[in-house]
Formats: structure tokens, C-alpha cells, sequence
């Protein structure tokens, strides 16, 4: 489903291996652990989803790998290079090669920005363009998502939930990364203006040959962007393979229930 | 005619400042034990008729006209005082978010005591009370829960709690607002579950609003399909999916991502809406008649009204 990059050499985009992410507890609270001993792989143009119920540590997992929490143990490498281990100052620049979707665009946007704002500052932070160029690139980046430009001067709140997600979807690609991390970012949206988000991330996706990790918990979903999938519960990986492998004979218990919803749900569904 | 818990009958809302209406004629009813859902997308309407009918609308917006019947009693005009002595008993509500919905400083059981104090219990009753409604809507360790507060609890448990707070008074209809939205998809269908088993044993009613035709397609028994404050098609459940008219219908019930094969092209939705001018005509009981659909310009003169196309399936022409 995806043409493979011409420039590809079999580079991963992002290698994770053993990583575990542990809550500490505090006072009678015990530790909690999110994430144990978790190994996967992005390749260039690949995309990865990641299933799971809530609680499963998917999320944790995803944020981990952002670098937004940190892991307890463990080697999280972006493009060969491990930015744990990295000083401060390398570490944000490596930050431009990997951006994130979040779920809610509402609570990802600062509401007292315009987007056109909002979206020039990655670009501004990384030092990517200035003054004009910045206007231009980050109005150039809104087009492309279908935000036109006479829309780029308003604020967040005079979008509908799907036109804000695709604002963050702007934000996070204007730097050019090399991963897109999305957690959930259709779940909270119409089935109509889900689609349109699918359709245009697989856009960006065949624009530019970058790694996406999509973390979700609906097969359809999966069915629909990912190539590969890792199932997880409890912190752990308990299925992983290629979707139409997985799809067709999941072996899991929760990969079978996920499943089993998903398809209950297409069973009232005809074909248009 | 048997009374149904809830009863709504031609409502109109509309936006006092500037006299635009919201919601135009909408009819729906709940009867004991059942699920009646309202599915639309955002803007349709579907959370304004909620919230009417237990008057939460907001200032700006007022009923006009029709009537909201709770167990036969009319009370689309009734005063915030009025409202406040049935709202929680008689009618309650589960809102989208469980985490807004809960008050963070509180444990849960410190909640039930708040709740049941309107109806003077005691302490130690209350969470008694609360123990076992906990025990009813499947918390797994309904002691523990008590003394948690929100945020240690996870989204389908919070969501579990926010439910067995509104069911604490006993109430005999429950509305509830996209109750599933913020859960993964194995909580989502047991919080669907668990509605439809509560509907079973205590006879309790619910209206239920949500985008996602196709988790409550199983579970209701009435469906409403709203689009911009006007309703599109509604009828038994079973048979708007088996044969579904409108092709707005169609078009959310096509627009589910199936799991069994790649689709190029991802919204249904759109292909469809795209040429009204194009929908065959449908069989109804007056004859073929064209199902409606908003027209860009003159929308003031094109107010659509519900023709039967079987007993008790209606089509908006």
C-alpha cells in the first residue's frame, strides 16, 4: 500500500529496545509500571500502530518516545542516534526530526496564538526560517493540510474539532520530521472528519517517505494507515506482525476482542 | 396511548439574540427498558435536545414551540426551581467527559454522601448506597473505588462512576451525552453493555447521543439520525440498518473503517452529500418522495417534514 522511498537505504527511522517506563510512587502508593521491556522499529516510510485498551501503556510508550517522559531503562534511538545521551543543546535539535500528534486539538493548541503563529513556531524555535520566510513557510504548510490562508490570521477557537486537528498536523510536520508520532488523533472526532484526517495523513505520508507511529485502539483504523502492529497489555508487547497478518488471524486474546468490536461495528455497515 | 417516560413532540429551539433555530421539529421518545439514540455529527442538534429535556439549556436558547413530556408530564415550561426538584430523580444525565464530570477534590464516596444528602441520608447509608451501586455497574473493587479520588481512577471506571452517581437517586430516565467518546474501544462496548443491562433489569430508559452510528446500532432500539437541527430519518433501529433511506444514513453507516480490507478512498460521506439533486426518490406510504437535504441558499423556505415510509419508519422530504 505504500511505495517504498527512492532514496531508501534499510535505515531505521526509530529503534526502540527494552524500554520501560516506570510511574514512582509516592508514600503508600506503590511504583506503576507503563512500559516493560518493550523492542520495536520504525523503517523509513513505514507506519506502526500501536493497540491496546486503555491502561495498556500506549500512550506512555508514545511519549517515551518523544521524550516527554523519561525511561527508566532501556535505548530509544531516532534516526540512529540516541538523544537521551545527548546534551541539551544537540538533543533540541534533534527535536525537529521527530514531532507528535496529540489526541485532544483543542488542549495541543494555545488559544491565544493564531494558527499562522502556531504553526511558524517550530520553525522559529529550530531556527528554520525568519521574518518572511516564516509567514510564508508556516502559511505554505497550513495550505497543505486545507487550511487556506485567508484563515491562517484566526484563533483556534474558530475551528471545528477537525479543522484543529489539522492544524496540529500542520505544526507537526512544518519542520520536515522524520517521525510522526499520533496518538488517537481522530478519536474524538465524526466519522466524516476522521476520514478526512486518514486521507490526508496518508497524503503527507506519500508526499514524503517519513515513519509514522500511530497509537489507537480501533482496527478499523489500523486496518486503514498502518503496515505493521504491535498489540500491547500490561505494559507489553503481547502481539506484533504485519496488519493483514495480524487482522486475519490474531492470536491475543485482547488483538481477538479489539478485533471482534471493530468488526461488530463494520457489520452495520454497507458498502456505499 | 401508553405513556413513554420521555416524549418529545415537534421541538423547536432556537437562538434568542438572534432568532436562529437550532433544533426544527424534532420528535423522539423513550420507553421504559429501551435505548433511543440520537446520532448525528457536530452541529446536528442532538446535545440541545438533551439538555432540554433536563432543562440545562443554555441561557441563549429557548424552546419555541412542541412539548417534552417526562412520564406524561409536560415540562418544556418549567422554572429552574422546578426542574431542580425532579433533575437527578427522575431524570439524570452522564456527560462526555468523566474527568470534567467528577470533582476532582472529592473521593468518590465523599460524592454519594453529597448526592444522597438530598435525600437525607446518612453517612455511612450513603456510602453503603454507593457500595453497591458500584458493585451494580461492575467496579471491580467498589471499596477501594470509594476512597479514590478521580484522577487515581481510569477513564472507564470514572465513567462507571459517573454512572452509578446518576443512577444513586433512582432516576427512571437517564439522558446521556456521548457517554463512550473519551474510552478505548473494549470500554466503549461494555459501557454500552452494561447501559443495555441496566435498562433491562431496572426498566430504566435512555436517550442517548452519539456520532458513531455503529456502536449503538446493536443496542438501540429506537434511532434518530439528526443533521443540522433537523432529523433525517428515525425508527426502529433494526430496521433503519437493514434499510436505511436517507442516504445520510447510508453514507455514516458506509463511513465505518472496515478491518477487513484497504480502502482508497476513506470518507463515503462526502461522495454522497455531494449531489443531493441525484438521490432516487424513495417508496414511502404518499407515493415516491425525495429525501431532503439543507440547500445552500434558500434555507428558510426548505423546512423538510417526515413522511412514513413504513409503519413507524420515517424519512425526512
Amino acid at each position: 500500500m505504500n511505495t517504498t522511498a527512492p532514496n531508501t537505504d534499510n535505515l531505521n527511522i526509530l529503534e526502540v529496545q527494552g524500554a520501560k517506563v516506570v510511574f514512582p510512587g509516592s508514600g503508600r502508593q506503590r511504583d506503576v509500571v507503563a512500559v516493560e521491556d518493550v523492542s520495536l522499529r520504525i523503517q523509513r516510510g513505514r507506519t506502526l500502530g500501536i493497540v491496546g485498551a486503555s491502561g495498556c501503556g500506549k500512550t506512555s510508550l508514545a511519549r517515551a518516545i518523544m521524550h516527554l517522559i523519561p525511561l527508566t531503562a532501556g535505548h530509544i534511538r531516532i534516526l540512529g542516534k540516541e538523544p537521551a545521551t545527548m546534551g541539551r543543546e544537540s538533543r533540541r535539535q534533534m527535536r525537529r526530526h521527530f514531532q507528535m500528534v496529540f489526541q485532544d486539538p483543542g488542549g495541543s493548541l494555545d488559544s491565544r496564538m493564531r494558527v499562522v503563529d502556531l504553526v511558524a513556531e517550530p520553525l522559529k524555535v529550530h531556527g528554520m526560517a525568519r521574518g518572511e520566510e516564516l509567514r510564508s513557510r508556516a502559511t505554505a504548510c497550513l495550505d497543505s493540510v486545507g487550511i487556506s490562508a485567508d484563515m491562517a490570521n484566526r484563533y483556534p477557537h474558530q475551528f471545528s474539532g477537525g479543522q484543529r486537528q489539522r492544524i496540529a498536523i500542520a505544526r507537526a510536520i512544518v519542520t520536515e520530521p522524520e517521525l510522526l508520532v499520533c496518538d488517537e488523533p481522530t478519536s474524538a472526532l465524526d466519522v466524516s472528519v476522521q476520514a478526512h484526517v486518514l486521507e490526508l495523513l496518508r497524503e503527507i505520508r506519500s508526499r514524503r517517505p517519513i515513519g509514522m507511529l500511530f497509537v489507537t485502539h480501533d482496527m478499523g483504523v489500523v486496518r486503514q494507515i498502518c503496515d505493521e502492529v504491535v498489540v500491547m497489555d500490561g505494559g507489553q508487547i503481547v502481539e506484533e506482525g504485519l496488519v493483514e497478518q495480524i487482522l486475519q488471524s490474531p492470536s491475543h486474546p485482547v488483538t481477538q476482542q479489539l478485533l471482534e468490536v471493530a468488526m461488530a461495528h463494520h457489520a452495520i455497515g454497507i458498502d456505499g | 396511548m401508553t405513556s413513554a417516560l420521555l416524549e418529545i413532540e415537534h421541538l423547536q429551539l432556537e437562538v434568542i439574540s438572534t432568532r436562529q433555530s437550532v433544533v426544527h421539529d424534532l420528535s423522539a421518545q423513550v420507553e421504559e427498558g429501551q435505548i433511543t439514540a440520537l446520532v448525528g455529527e457536530s452541529g446536528s442538534g442532538k446535545t440541545l435536545t438533551t439538555l432540554a429535556a433536563i432543562g440545562l439549556l443554555p441561557p441563549a436558547i429557548r424552546v419555541t414551540s412542541g412539548s417534552i413530556r417526562l412520564q406524561g408530564e409536560e415540562c418544556s415550561h418549567f422554572s429552574p426551581r422546578q426542574w431542580r426538584g425532579i433533575r437527578g430523580c427522575r431524570v439524570a444525565m452522564v456527560f462526555q467527559e468523566p474527568m470534567t464530570a467528577l470533582d476532582p477534590v472529592f473521593t468518590v464516596g465523599e460524592l454519594f454522601e453529597g448526592v444522597m444528602a438530598l435525600d437525607d441520608f446518612k453517612r455511612k447509608q450513603a456510602r453503603e448506597h454507593g457500595m453497591a451501586l458500584l458493585e451494580e455497574v461492575r467496579v471491580p473493587d467498589p471499596k477501594r473505588c470509594l476512597r479514590s479520588v478521580p484522577h487515581q481512577l481510569s477513564g472507564g471506571m470514572r465513567q462507571r462512576v459517573v454512572l452509578a452517581l446518576a443512577l444513586a437517586r433512582s432516576p427512571s430516565l437517564l439522558l446521556a451525552d456521548e457517554p463512550t467518546t473519551a474510552l478505548d474501544a473494549l470500554t466503549q462496548d461494555a459501557v454500552m453493555e452494561l447501559l443495555q443491562e441496566l435498562c433491562e433489569r431496572r426498566g430504566l430508559g435512555v436517550l442517548l447521543v452519539t456520532h458513531d452510528l455503529g456502536l449503538v446500532a446493536r443496542r438501540a432500539s429506537e434511532l434518530v439520525v439528526m443533521h443540522e437541527g433537523h432529523v433525517c430519518e428515525s425508527g426502529a433501529s433494526k430496521q433503519l440498518m437493514e434499510d436505511p433511506r436517507h442516504p445520510y444514513t447510508r453514507g455514516l453507516l458506509a463511513s465505518q473503517l472496515p478491518v477487513d480490507g484497504y480502502r482508497a478512498d476513506l470518507d463515503r460521506l462526502e461522495g454522497i452529500l455531494a449531489d443531493p439533486g441525484s438521490w432516487e426518490p424513495q417508496e414511502s406510504q404518499e407515493g415516491p418522495v425525495r429525501p431532503w437535504w439543507p440547500s445552500e441558499s434558500a434555507q428558510a423556505v426548505d423546512k423538510p417534514r417526515l413522511v412514513a415510509v413504513s409503519p413507524g419508519h420515517f424519512l425526512a422530504v
